[in-house]
């Protein structure tokens, strides 16, 4: 007798503790309207880490804590962010900074409402046995990614003043793993692990990291044509501190978020481990959350790195020309002045 | 008078006993065989070195042996011999008696001094003929 | 604790002892050595397989890599156009079944994109996904330059442009195509007078699900499997349909924390051939101890593996121990059963002898015994416990009739000890009222009685009768004897006469009738007690022996007497002598002075006058008790043969006149 009622008092406050959070819940709108905005975000590429944060979003609920009612569409080697964006397929898109910048220098006014990713992961894997250091790649054979990625590697060569034989590479390492090409770029949070996965030994490898060498650039960012950013500030907002604070989940649940990206990943077929991705989470953290020596905030691109970006692109032809900074990063993702 | 003869007739009786007795008495066989020769119509008897207690049964029959078969010129050599006791004595008393009851003869000879010393106190020395060697002894029946 | 086992059971546990200590050791010894042989066979058996499973997956690689190129070569040297290309390409689909499809991509710069592909879905190579609504045995044919993503970035398209030689590519999934897993050889052709250095790739596909379905098919017992790595490690066959194209063995590795794997998948992508211990790649965690045998596949550059857990190998050995430990094990049953079978044959008659012999120690001589079957330990046991029983029911029969003869025996010499102990006087001193003698005798008989006696009395008031006999033989006889001749020297003794003539009447009455031949030596004196005159006789007694401290030990000469009962009619000399107050008359048998030592010495008359001489002073009972003693001491524990009889008078000198009492 006694149990049951104590078990009727449990259920109804448990009843009542959701109501109260439903309640918390459905009280909070951004735009203080009660329906959630509807919003299509693409991601630059197939499911993985790299966008463990937006998945996490998404699945958490932040995405409708702040009034949104967000659509993940995958993107792939078929699917271009920036041309999404300019017809109009997609509200967001997430896209590299030179991409962007790229982008508008063909007159695709993009505005960057967050600065996701803003340490470079780019790096330039040579085997060992052929380049030990910069220099060495010097008429080499080195495969690099297309042309709004391959900002900071021109910048680089200029710099070193060498010249290395540049092939194209597209979505695999393996003209690098077959030994068709001296040196690959390669991101440290994906490529360089995927040719430790093919059995190369790091100390077989030479690495050369361009933020090391002064051509760090940001990396990934959501992207909104200029209008939408004028036209829906407040989701513009709302959607770069959703994703922020899915960001920030992931750092506190690496392992839920994982298995949430292992589950998109195999629904989109796409052939990856457990393990990479767990470094790709691992390596894509640290360029989003600034450590203690790190100059960079949360989720904001900052002028200088703007600006840097930016003069070296002009300077490699990279792009056509490049809106300011204030017209180019929305308000919430400015730095301070 | 009487009394003397009643004695006399539980002394026969007593005498009848003891022969009883004495033929009840259980045998101690040693086994030990007498040396016999004969030499003509003479039967010598080499008697072993003691003729006590103990071997008198044994020398008694083997001289009956003798007597039994029918020897009747008996010669008893003591070469070998050390010792007679009583019951010594006896055996040869009763050969003895046999003998003079069945027209036979019985010579004792090469006696040691001290056996020879018994048959004298004893007096039995006059009962028997007594020579020093066996040759003499066997001569007596020539 | 093994000795309280009955003997059937001490059998039974040694020879199971034994039994199982062999069994165990052969067991052991086979176990080990079948370990290890069928270690190495399997080992063999693992790289035979590995070996033909290698050379058939080489051998399509091989035709592939072969059609191809004679496909390139065509293309190449023919240069058709899109229709005869597409000819050419459904021909070596059509005619090579290991070939899933083949296309040829031409250079969009020049060509722009134009990529035919042919593939057969079904097939023995195809998939079982990717037969769709087709009927079997008709080819599809497409362009991938059509849809999906530009062919041109492809590794099939990319690799051989870039590279300047045919490759095979790494194993992916084509979405685009047929829709399967698949490997290419792709192979660079330059038509004509084409600006660029490669105008296209001929490829021909592999399908990897038949890859699958071989290794599966394989026989590697119940836990082994096979699996095919890729150029770069990573899985494209595999038992676990998850790790094909997702994981590599570098991948395992890497979650595993497994430095030993990733360096065995370098020496695999390395084209090495191997057999080594490791945690197996069955799934994210290790597994048992495994073996691997791994060895390259040189066409396409893959590498395959063959995985053996530890347990598999020893199945087989376990197998054959548990066989082995059954078959022990019933041997050992049956053992068991023989050994306890065997021990009841030899048990059981054992068993019933062992109560015949408790029967017989209880007295009952008639107790059944086991027959005697055969002629083993057992019977010849059996026959002797029987002979045994025999024998001593026999022994105890005469026994019995021993016994009672000895007990006849023994009381007829009891009779006789009391009868000769009734017959002599042994009251001392004997006269006490009379001061003129002293008188002491003593008589210790031997175990059979000898038949001695002394015996003494006055025959009137001044005259005393000394006697001292030896009875001849022993016993009963002896004692009856005695008491005859004693009855008889009373008798003749007071019937008046001297020594000699008392002597003569009892050896005529003893010599009638004296068929056993019984004689009896005898000293007779009589003492003039008014003068100490002794008159003796003797009948072949031993000479007795006189004298005092004054005038010394002498013995008395010999006088002629036969012993009495010899010969009827004998003469008996007489002896006279007179003792002087104080003087001794020392009477014996020749039981003291033939008294034997331990050594055969005897005590003789000699020793017996020495120390007569010795004693003579004292008194009749210490002369009496110290020759004893000195007897005693002579025969140093041999037994006493013949009766101690010794009687010893002393003449204290004519009687005070007014001493009358006395007898």
């Amino acid at each position: 007798m006694k149990r049951r009622v104590l078990i009727a008092l449990a259920a109804a406050c448990c009843a009542a503790a959701v109501f109260a959070v439903a309640l918390n819940l459905g009280g909070q709108s951004a735009s203080g309207a009660g329906r959630p905005e509807k919003v299509t975000l693409l991601l630059q590429w197939e499911p993985q880490a790299q966008f463990a944060g937006y998945y996490m979003a998404l699945e958490k609920g932040f995405y409708s804590d702040h009034g949104l009612d967000v659509e993940i569409i995958p993107g792939g080697p078929a699917i271009d962010p920036v041309e999404y964006l300019k017809n109009g397929k997609v509200d967001f898109a997430t896209t590299f900074l030179s991409g962007a910048l790229t982008a508008a220098g063909e007159g695709v006014a993009l505005v960057n409402v967050a600065q996701v990713v803003n340490r470079s992961n780019l790096m330039i894997v040579a085997r060992r046995s052929v380049a030990k250091v910069r220099d060495d790649l010097d008429g080499k054979r080195v495969s690099l990614w297309g042309t709004s990625y391959r900002a900071a590697y021109l910048g680089y060569f200029d710099a070193a003043g060498i010249e290395p034989r540049i092939l194209p590479q597209y979505y695999s390492v393996n003209l690098f793993l077959q030994r068709g090409v001296a040196a690959c770029a390669a991101m440290e949070y994906n490529e360089y692990h995927t040719i430790m996965q093919a059995g190369v030994d790091p100390d077989e490898l030479t690495t050369f990291y361009m933020r090391d060498a002064g051509f760090g650039f940001p990396e990934d960012g959501i992207y909104t044509r200029a209008m939408t950013a004028r036209q829906r500030p407040g989701v513009c907002r709302e959607l770069a501190a959703a994703s922020l604070e899915g960001w920030e989940y992931c750092r506190q649940h690496p392992d839920e978020a994982l298995g949430s990206v292992m589950a998109h990943a195999a629904a989109a077929h796409a052939a990856t481990n457990r393990v990479h991705q767990s470094w790709m989470l691992d390596h894509v953290l640290a360029a989003i959350f600034p450590g203690e020596n790190d100059g960079w905030q949360l989720g904001v691109l900052s002028r200088a790195d703007y600006e840097r970006t930016r003069t070296i692109m002009l300077a490699q032809g990279l792009t056509a020309g490049a809106p300011s900074y204030e017209y180019f990063v929305a308000p919430g993702a400015r730095s301070a002045p | 008078m009487t009394a003397r003869r009643r004695l006399l007739a539980v002394g026969a009786a007593l005498k009848q006993d003891r022969r009883a007795c004495d033929r009840r008495a259980p045998g101690s066989l040693k086994g030990e065989r007498m040396d016999v020769q004969v030499v003509g119509d003479v039967t010598v008897v080499t008697l072993p070195a003691r003729v006590d207690t103990t071997s008198a049964r044994d020398v008694e029959a083997g001289f009956n042996e003798q007597l039994d078969g029918g020897a009747r010129n008996l010669v008893a050599d003591f070469g070998d011999n050390e010792y007679v006791s009583s019951a010594g004595l006896r055996v040869f008393l009763a050969v003895l008696k046999f003998l003079e009851k069945n027209e036979g003869r019985i010579v004792l000879c090469a006696m040691q001094p001290f056996v020879e010393d018994v048959f004298q106190i004893s007096g039995f020395s006059e009962l028997f003929s007594i020579t020093s060697t066996r040759e003499e002894a066997i001569a007596l029946f020539a | 604790m093994l000795r309280n086992l009955s003997i059937a059971w001490r059998i039974t546990v040694l020879v199971l002892l034994g039994a199982s200590l062999v069994l165990g050791a052969v067991s052991a010894y086979s176990y080990w050595s079948a370990r290890d042989f069928l270690e190495q066979q399997k080992r063999a058996e693992i790289r035979a397989t590995a070996q033909a499973t290698a050379n058939r997956i080489e051998s399509v690689g091989r035709s592939v890599e072969k059609v191809v190129q004679g496909l390139a070569f065509s293309v190449e040297d023919t240069e058709p156009g899109l229709r005869r290309a597409r000819v050419l390409l459904r021909h070596t689909v059509a005619s090579n079944e290991e070939v899933f499809g083949s296309g040829i991509g031409y250079q969009p710069s020049v060509y722009g994109r134009l990529a035919p592909y042919v593939y057969q879905p079904s097939g023995i190579y195809g998939s079982p996904e990717a037969q769709g609504a087709r009927p079997s045995g008709s080819l599809v044919v497409t362009d991938l330059g059509r849809g999906g993503r530009p062919y041109q970035v492809e590794d099939w398209f990319q690799l051989p442009v870039q590279m300047r030689r045919a490759v095979w590519t790494e194993p992916y999934y084509d979405a685009g195509g047929g829709r399967i897993v698949m490997a290419t050889y792709a192979v660079p052709v330059h038509l004509g007078n084409d600006p660029v250095p490669v105008s296209a790739v001929v490829g021909g596909d592999v399908s990897l699900y038949w890859l699958t379905r071989l290794l599966e098919g394989l026989d590697l017992g119940d836990t082994g499997y096979a699996f095919l790595v890729s150029q770069t490690g990573a899985f494209i066959a595999h038992p676990n349909p998850d790790f094909i194209l997702n994981e590599s063995i570098f991948s395992v590795a890497e979650a595993r924390d497994d430095p030993r794997l990733r360096a065995i998948g370098r020496r695999m992508i390395a084209g090495k051939v191997g057999y080594v211990a490791f945690d197996g790649v069955m799934s994210l965690t290790p597994d048992a101890l495994s073996w691997l045998a791994y060895l390259p596949i040189p066409s396409t550059g893959w590498s395959l593996g063959i995985v053996y857990p530890d347990s598999e190998i020893n199945a087989d050995v376990v197998a054959l121990n548990r066989i082995q430990w059954g078959i022990a094990l019933l041997g050992i049953t049956a053992l068991l059963v023989v050994a306890m079978l065997i021990a009841r044959t030899i048990t059981r008659p054992l068993r019933v002898l062992d109560a015949a012999t408790q029967a017989l120690a209880r007295g009952e001589l008639d107790a059944p015994l086991p027959r005697a079957k055969g002629r083993d330990e057992i019977a010849r046991l059996t026959a002797s416990f029987g002979h045994m029983r025999d024998d001593l029911r026999q022994y105890i029969d005469e026994l019995r009739v021993t016994t009672a003869a000895r007990e006849r025996i023994e009381s007829e010499l009891r009779i006789a000890a009391s009868i000769q102990m009734s017959l002599v006087p042994r009251t001392f001193p004997p006269y006490p009222r009379r001061n003129d003698l002293e008188l002491n005798a003593l008589l210790v008989p031997a175990r059979e009685v000898g038949g001695d006696f002394y015996d003494f009395f006055l025959l009137d008031d001044d005259h005393l009768c000394l006697a001292i006999a030896d009875v001849s033989g022993k016993g009963v006889p002896a004692a009856l004897l005695m008491a005859v001749t004693r009855s008889f020297l009373r008798s003749f003794a007071r019937e008046g006469g001297s020594p000699g003539q008392i002597l003569a009447t009892l050896n005529d009455e003893l010599a009638a009738d004296n068929e056993a031949c019984m004689f009896v030596t005898m000293f007779l004196a009589v003492v003039d007690l008014r003068s100490g005159a002794v008159r003796y006789a003797s009948a072949g007694h031993n000479r007795p022996f006189v004298g005092g401290s004054a005038s010394g030990v002498t013995q008395l000469p010999r006088i002629k007497g036969m012993a009495l009962g010899a010969r009827a009619g004998i003469v008996y000399d007489e002896g006279l002598l007179t003792l002087a107050p104080g003087d001794v008359l020392y009477l014996y048998t020749d039981g003291v002075s033939e008294a034997m030592s331990a050594l055969d010495e005897v005590y003789s008359e000699e020793r017996l006058g020495e120390d007569l001489a010795r004693l003579c002073a004292a008194s009749c009972s210490d002369i009496l008790r110290a020759l004893l003693v000195i007897l005693d001491e002579h025969a140093e524990g041999a037994e006493q043969s013949d009766d101690i009889t010794m009687m010893a008078f002393r003449y204290l000198g004519p009687r005070a006149a007014e001493d009358h009492a006395g007898e």
